[in-house]
């Protein structure tokens, strides 16, 4: 290709004082404007040149700084002759091609006038919105607006910066469909290649393409140095795939695939990868596949389709290529068909899961709902009256080794679940306050195949249980206009009253498919709900009081702060527990506590945003008859998007808070943790990034994250290092382990984001107020 | 027309100078000339006769808007070539027209203006160049073109 | 202390009588209904024709992780965002431009509770957007149609 032009003839001026700030490029492009008028049609040519001719033959040949105007076309050169039907000129002594958006310069050139073709000789061009720019020995637009350059270079970097660039001997940019192709592409840095594509597609916009698939490369304290090279196959404008060979030293060789379908109603996506002998587990099989469809038959009408599968329970704690990646704790299998109306919402599914839980015994497999069929409708009257109905009809089943001791009896079953749930109520909420008596049946009927022999001897097969579930909510707002700190607030106080009965029953013998119960929340004191599942019916006799006070801004109405208490006194122990733990209720257990306790803990929770940027947000659980907390929180955040990101966090939670779990995963100790992360964009080129989540009981930190962002005007390198505790799915703290990990991720902006995984995924969970497209962000042409 | 050359010359105009030993003479005030489809309209046209008698050169200056005016049909069916200029000489004997000066010449859809247009009537090529003789003008010359596919006089 | 019910004994009355509604989910998405109930319950009559437009902006829920670990429960945190603005209908002049309303809650999940998952997080869903439907209520109550622009 030939060499780049210097960046005066590229259209390119870079800032002076009137740099804006945080731009990352010296300059930008200035389009400048028409050297001559455009003629009244847009077929009309106008010129204008030192001489003109027009031979007998109909030919006219101008000379002499030559420019031809058509439509929003220009073209320049030292001498243009054109045919006699006028559709075509040929230019030569130095040829300047300007359109909207492009600028080609070249030796000479031959462009079609009534269509789209043109063809230019040692080309230098440059796409002013994309702000990509390169050279070819020839450069065509063909008929169909596609650009052709062959022995082409192509890059966004700044003129006369030689940073990276793609060179390749033919490459074609369909910019209607915002993607380019190469053939013998070698991406150069500094001019020396540094990869090789015999083909390859990549996109040069933001639209559905992934983006330019780039190597990843990471190194990781179990697996070693983790490499992987995605390579892009083209099948059609709707179906496409990624074929990633993948090679870590600790474990061997894998391949990974992707491939996506597009079509009009429905889209669809398969991933997989497998690595035959993972020399780390002994030469073990490791695979994973993954696959998802939605459809819609008619707008009210849509499918989904899912199934996902892995070799084992630490395939993504291995493999995973991002945080989000990696913290995969289950595999959905999934039909679903969706019809949802103005007034009814029916589905039916077939559902299950793959739990991917370390030490999984059969006792931890979810049963598969083959299938659940559901209704669901809502009526509203004028006045506040509504009715509601639930129902579900759901065939449970699961493939477990029945007499596995850890299998509880109430699980070793299988069978079919009708519930009914009517429901009546009346809401009226009127600007100051409301009132909400609502009275519900639920009404369940099994058919059931008890398989726990001895344990479930005396069973029944036929159980069935009808329970009402009564409530009365209501609350009233006060307000006053206040001065406070020295500015006008509109201050609301918001009793709240609520009261819920649930009479019991005996449900011991009732299975329990996908119930659980359910730790004390704030929701939790004003919904009558113990459980979350239909297999038990918490009995529940209680009256919660709370109060809410809110600071609103009285120019803007724009709440500033809002302090709110609530809690529940219970007329009646909670007889009805989660069948797991019925046998573990003795006296001096925090369950039995939990369950005969005549008030629950005060709860207190404060949302306060202190200034535009610092805000806090607490939430206390403070439990007046054992005076203790039992669990807290607060944090503290500061926001300046584009500059800093600050957040400090506590986390407090009492041993058995959440007495639900089974032995592996009941925390046996007070957890006590200290967050504290940050995003900090030092310089419109350099940003550091951190986390340090440290846990203060067993004192060691849990997560220590560290990233250093280096940002330019065309490309960008961001490297991750983390060091994080893998608790194994257990909350013993014995079998925890230490991973360490490097993550190097780099971004041709223009041609996607690229790296591990791409970018996504490593900072936005870890540290809050961070979005990740802020790395390699395109700020667009000015910038 | 390629016939016009051979057709009667008429020319009206409100004066005649004549003088006979160099054979010009010199038409001055809304001065008329026709031959054939070719018609010349000018302030003051100048002939000048060859020695065998017949026209050899027409110099015509001055009009409504300051320049001079000639049009002539090149073929039964084609569109009028006219033009415009400060100063319009017309050769006979090669049937070749200089535009000087302000010079405008509209054939078939295309429309050239500059400073100095030279055009050939029975071969129809045109020259157009800027500065030179020209009298005013940024010396360039500027084009109109029409597409042949719109040939048929659009741009009138 | 000053406190007196809202809405009676010269509280802020709501300045607007009548407001169009132009929602981007689109009139069944359960946001817009809530919106549309508190407006009534305010005493506020939604029809197309009336001189103020609340245009909301697509809703958007996103999620992430409080507890660090996979053991036991953890504690995922959602936040409702609701972009909107008022407009009056014959010159489109903006009383509100460009607001966005956000609020998140709680709720807890677990590795053993799959099945069910999916309840908490719609249950969750249903408060927050009762929530926003009377924040913006609060928001509406202090503006002054007077100062468009």
């Amino acid at each position: 290709a030939p060499q780049p032009l210097p960046a005066d003839r590229l259209d390119w001026q870079a800032w002076g004082s009137n740099r804006p700030a945080g731009s990352l490029c010296r300059g930008r492009y200035v389009v400048p404007n028409y050297e001559i008028e455009a003629g009244d049609t847009p077929e009309t040519i106008r010129s204008e040149s030192d001489r003109a001719g027009y031979a007998g033959d109909g030919v006219t040949t101008l000379a002499g700084e030559v420019v031809l105007r058509r439509g929003n076309q220009q073209l320049q050169a030292q001498q243009a002759t054109l045919n006699e039907a006028r559709s075509n000129v040929a230019l030569s002594g130095g040829v300047t091609y300007r359109q909207p958006g492009l600028l080609v310069r070249g030796d000479d050139g031959d462009v079609s006038l009534d269509s789209d073709a043109a063809s230019i000789d040692q080309a230098h061009y440059v796409a002013h919105e994309q702000r990509l720019r390169g050279d070819a020995a020839r450069l065509e637009r063909l008929e169909d607006g596609r650009y052709r350059f062959s022995d082409a270079t192509f890059t966004t970097c700044e003129p006369q910066s030689r940073l990276w660039r793609l060179a390749a001997s033919d490459i074609t940019l369909d910019r209607e469909n915002g993607y380019g192709t190469a053939t013998h592409a070698r991406m150069e840095i500094e001019e020396v290649p540094v990869f090789y594509w015999p083909w390859l597609r990549f996109p040069i916009d933001d639209r559905r393409l992934s983006g330019f698939l780039w190597p990843s490369v990471s190194h990781s304290s179990d697996g070693g140095l983790d490499y992987a090279q995605p390579y892009y196959l083209n099948l059609a404008p709707n179906y496409d795939a990624t074929v990633t060979p993948r090679f870590v030293t600790g474990r061997g060789a894998a391949l990974g695939v992707q491939t996506r379908y597009l079509f009009e109603e429905d889209a669809g996506q398969f991933e997989g990868n497998y690595l035959p002998d993972d020399n780390e587990e002994g030469g073990d099989k490791r695979w994973f596949v993954n696959y998802a469809h939605d459809g819609r038959f008619d707008a009210r009408t849509d499918y989904n389709l899912r199934y996902g599968a892995a070799s084992d329970a630490d395939y993504f704690d291995d493999f995973g290529q991002t945080f989000d990646e990696q913290q995969t704790d289950n595999l959905e299998r999934l039909a679903r068909l969706n019809y949802s109306g103005t007034t009814w919402n029916l589905q039916a599914r077939a559902r299950g899961y793959q739990r991917l839980d370390d030490n999984d015994s059969d006792s931890d497999k979810p049963f598969y709902e083959l299938p659940a069929l559901t209704a669901s409708a809502r009526w509203d009257q004028p006045g506040g009256l509504y009715q509601e109905f639930g129902s579900s009809a759901t065939w449970f089943w699961r493939d477990v080794d029945y007499d596995d001791g850890s299998i509880i009896p109430e699980e070793s079953v299988t069978g079919t679940r009708l519930h009914l749930s009517p429901a009546a109520g009346y809401r009226r909420s009127p600007s100051w306050g409301f009132v909400e008596p609502r009275a519900q049946l639920l009404a369940t009927q099994y058919d059931l195949d008890w398989r726990g022999d001895s344990r479930t001897a005396g069973f029944d097969s036929t159980p069935g249980r009808a329970l009402p579930v009564l409530s009365v909510d209501s609350g009233l707002v006060f307000e006053r206009d206040a001065t406070i700190f020295g500015s006008d607030w509109r201050q609301t106080l918001e009793p709240r009253l609520y009261y819920a009965y649930v009479p019991y029953t005996d449900q011991s013998e009732l299975p329990q498919f996908d119930t659980r119960e359910q730790p004390i929340s704030w929701s939790q004191l004003w919904s009558p709900y113990r459980f979350s599942g239909p297999d038990r019916v918490g009995d529940i006799n209680k009256v919660s009081y709370g109060l809410t006070s809110r600071f609103l801004e009285d120019d803007s109405g724009r709440q500033r702060l809002a302090l709110s208490l609530g809690q529940s006194y219970y007329f009646e122990d909670r007889d009805v527990v989660d069948a797991r733990f019925d046998d573990r209720i003795d006296e001096q257990s925090n369950l039995y506590y939990f369950h005969h306790r005549n008030r629950s803990p005060i709860i207190a929770q404060a949302d306060w945003q202190v200034t535009d940027r610092w805000s806090v947000s607490q939430s206390l659980f403070y439990d007046e008859i054992r005076n203790r907390t039992e669990k807290a929180s607060s944090y503290l955040s500061y926001r300046d998007e584009d500059q800093l990101v600050l957040n400090l966090g506590y986390r407090w939670q009492v041993a058995d808070f959440d007495p639900f779990g089974d032995e592996d995963e009941r925390t046996s100790y007070n957890r006590e943790e200290f967050d504290s992360s940050f995003a900090w964009r030092v310089t419109p080129a350099v940003s550091l990034l951190g986390r340090y989540l440290y846990d203060q009981t067993n004192s060691r930190a849990l997560e220590k994250l560290a990233g250093v962002r280096f940002n330019d005007c065309c490309y960008g390198v961001q490297l991750a290092w983390r060091e994080y505790i893998d608790d194994r799915d257990t909350a013993r703290i014995g079998d925890d382990e230490t991973e360490r990990g490097i993550f190097l991720s780099f971004i041709f902006k223009g041609l996607g984001s690229v790296g591990s995984g791409g970018s996504s995924g490593y900072f936005a969970d870890a540290i809050p107020g961070v979005r990740d497209e802020d790395f390699g962000a395109w700020q667009g042409p000015n910038y | 027309l390629e016939s016009d050359r051979n057709q009667p010359i008429n020319i009206s105009a409100d004066a005649l100078e004549i003088s006979d030993q160099d054979g010009t003479a010199v038409y001055t005030g809304a001065v008329e000339v026709d031959q054939g489809s070719m018609q010349l309209r000018a302030n003051r046209v100048e002939l000048q006769r060859a020695e065998s008698g017949g026209l050899s050169q027409m110099t015509a200056t001055g009009g409504e808007d300051g320049r001079a005016y000639i049009e002539q049909r090149p073929a039964p069916d084609d569109p009028l070539a006219r033009g415009w200029g400060n100063r319009i000489v017309y050769h006979a004997g090669e049937r070749r027209v200089e535009l000087i000066g302000n010079a405008e010449l509209h054939q078939g859809s295309d429309i050239f203006t500059g400073g100095y247009v030279e055009y050939f009537l029975d071969t129809r090529r045109v020259n157009a160049r800027g500065n030179e003789q020209s009298e005013g003008g940024d010396g360039r010359v500027r084009m109109q073109l029409t597409p042949a596919g719109q040939q048929d006089g659009s741009a009138q | 202390c000053g406190f007196h019910l809202r809405g009676t004994g010269g509280g802020h009355q709501l300045p607007f009588s009548r407001l169009a509604l132009n929602a981007a989910d689109g009139p069944t998405n359960p946001l817009t209904r809530q919106v549309q109930q508190a407006l009534n319950s305010a005493g506020v009559v939604v029809e197309d024709s009336a001189p103020w437009r609340l245009n909301m902006g697509p809703e958007s829920f996103d999620e992430r992780e409080l507890t660090y670990g996979d053991a036991g429960i953890q504690e995922r945190q959602m936040t409702l965002t609701l972009p909107w603005s008022l407009q009056r209908r014959d010159d489109n002049a903006y009383l509100v431009s460009q607001e966005s309303l956000s609020l998140s809650g709680t709720f807890y999940t677990s590795s053993d509770q799959l099945l069910t998952r999916d309840d908490a997080r719609n249950q969750l869903r249903r408060e927050l957007r009762q929530q926003a439907a009377r924040r913006l209520i609060d928001r509406l109550q202090n503006l002054d149609p007077g100062d468009a622009s």
